[in-house]
């Protein structure tokens, strides 16, 4: 919500005041832009919810037109056109589904290609003015931020999913990573939000044991076996030191917690080690 | 008349007492004022990473001769570390619970999970409580499914205070490991 009040805010605001309105007026329909903005972060972020991750062409069709439909109803509720806000939202959802596909995987990539889209949409649904295609950015930013930047990626072969990783990690600003290497071969690599160069946050999918002390995930009703979650290191590996890879006690819990080693994936290897070997770790890839 | 009042007085004596072994007479003093500065040091170093819901701080205890010690301050944000890594005391500094573990005792186990291995242990039931009290949320998961929830990846770096005697000779904020020596 915030975020979208944010994107109202700044859309209403900058778009009157550019379209030669005075600062009350650019607050007004900032604040007007805000309070329309919350409500549809809201509502964009349940359907990120409801419709997940980027899978198939019917999930992604699903999106679309669910995007579509909440910025046309936002934009007539507003007092502008319906169509051109759903072209925003049907073009920014369509950017944001298909940017993995050219390399753009990074938040603030995914969050530009969707704002973009957005703007382009809102001019083809007939806004000729400032203030309209900024909101159709605005609105298509939010699509980005809220939808497709938070969710996972789902990779088949390991030794991309490491690569994509690495390439997050160091794309845009420097942070940890995290995947889950599912027991069926696929490799589910974790949304990046809130995470930065001491944390990844790994409590996605209601992660937890089974009755056998399985670690398992559950993702659209579906429950599968995590045989192992992988996280990035930032830094250096270097093997005179007596931590090499900068393990950590958290990392030394969760082993325990997994019953196995840790995997740790740093300077462009994967490291697997537990807190009984931590000053030799097992370089596996 | 007089008799059943001393009863009385005899047992409710009784009970204040049981009342303060659980409570204030559980915590030791710390008696170095340097320690204790670090240790707010590093608690507002904690607090505004903004990563960490509910923590409490553990400081791990090293002998490395007779007059040089090693104290290295780092956080616990999960019910199940708190579990792994149990203190054998705790102190308070400004009100907040330092929980210092004492690692000549600690003895390392070959199998996961294993936390039964050491010299000295505080009893189960009172960690349980202490759970209860620091990670409510991470307690009522435990109370409803039998075991506790992963724990965090959040991974600050930890403080390591070298002291020689009672003066503080050596001090760095490092990513790793509290065994870590460089």
């Amino acid at each position: 919500m915030l975020a979208g009040a944010a994107g109202g805010f700044t859309g209403g605001a900058i778009g009157t005041a550019l379209y030669g309105g005075s600062f009350s007026d650019a607050m007004g329909a900032g604040i007007k832009g805000a309070v329309f903005g919350a409500f549809s972060g809201a509502i964009t972020a349940g359907i990120g919810v409801q419709f997940g991750d980027v899978g198939g062409i019917v999930n992604e069709l699903g999106r679309t037109g669910a995007h579509g439909l909440t910025q046309g109803a936002f934009s007539a509720l507003r007092g502008g056109n319906f169509w051109q806000g759903a072209a925003a939202g049907l073009f920014s959802s369509f950017g944001g589904s298909v940017s993995g596909a050219f390399g753009v995987t990074g938040f603030f990539g995914t969050v530009a290609v969707s704002s973009a889209m957005g703007g382009v949409g809102a001019a083809i649904g007939g806004a000729r003015n400032t203030e309209d295609i900024l909101f159709g950015m605005a609105a298509g930013a939010m699509v980005g931020a809220l939808n497709h930047a938070l969710h996972s990626l789902l990779l088949k072969k390991r030794e991309q999913a490491y690569d994509k990783m690495i390439e997050l990690s160091e794309n845009g600003s420097f942070h940890e990573v995290a995947c889950f290497e599912l027991h069926d071969g696929n490799t589910l690599i974790l949304p990046e939000q809130g995470n930065d160069a001491r944390n990844a946050n790994i409590k996605y999918y209601n992660l937890r044991k089974d009755s056998k002390g399985n670690p398992i995930i559950t993702i659209k009703g579906k429950t599968y076996i995590v045989d192992n979650v992988t996280h990035v290191h930032m830094g250096t590996y270097d093997p005179q030191s007596t931590n090499p890879i900068y393990f950590s006690d958290e990392d030394g819990d969760f082993s325990n917690w997994i019953g196995k080693p840790i995997k740790i994936l740093m300077d462009g290897h994967l490291f697997s080690t537990d807190s009984q070997n931590y000053m030799k770790p097992k370089m596996i890839w | 008349m007089v008799r059943t009042f001393k009863i009385l007085l005899l047992i409710l004596l009784f009970t204040s007492c049981k009342s303060n072994k659980n409570n204030e007479n559980y915590y030791l003093e710390i008696n170095n004022k340097e320690l204790i500065k670090q240790i707010i040091e590093y608690k507002h170093f904690i607090e505004s990473l903004n990563q960490a819901n509910s923590f409490v701080l553990k400081i791990y205890c090293l002998e490395l001769n007779d007059s040089v010690n090693k104290y290295v301050i780092s956080k616990e944000s999960s019910a199940f570390g708190f579990l792994n890594n149990s203190y054998n005391f705790k102190c308070k500094v400004e009100d907040f619970d330092v929980l210092f573990i004492m690692v000549s005792g600690l003895v390392n186990s070959p199998d996961y999970g294993k936390t039964n291995l050491n010299f000295f242990k505080v009893k189960q039931s009172i960690i349980l409580e202490d759970i209860k009290k620091y990670f409510p949320e991470d307690y009522k998961y435990f109370m409803k499914n039998g075991n506790f929830p992963p724990p965090d990846m959040f991974e600050p770096e930890i403080l390591h205070l070298t002291f020689i005697r009672d003066k503080l000779v050596k001090k760095a904020y490092k990513r790793g490991y509290f065994r870590d020596v460089k």
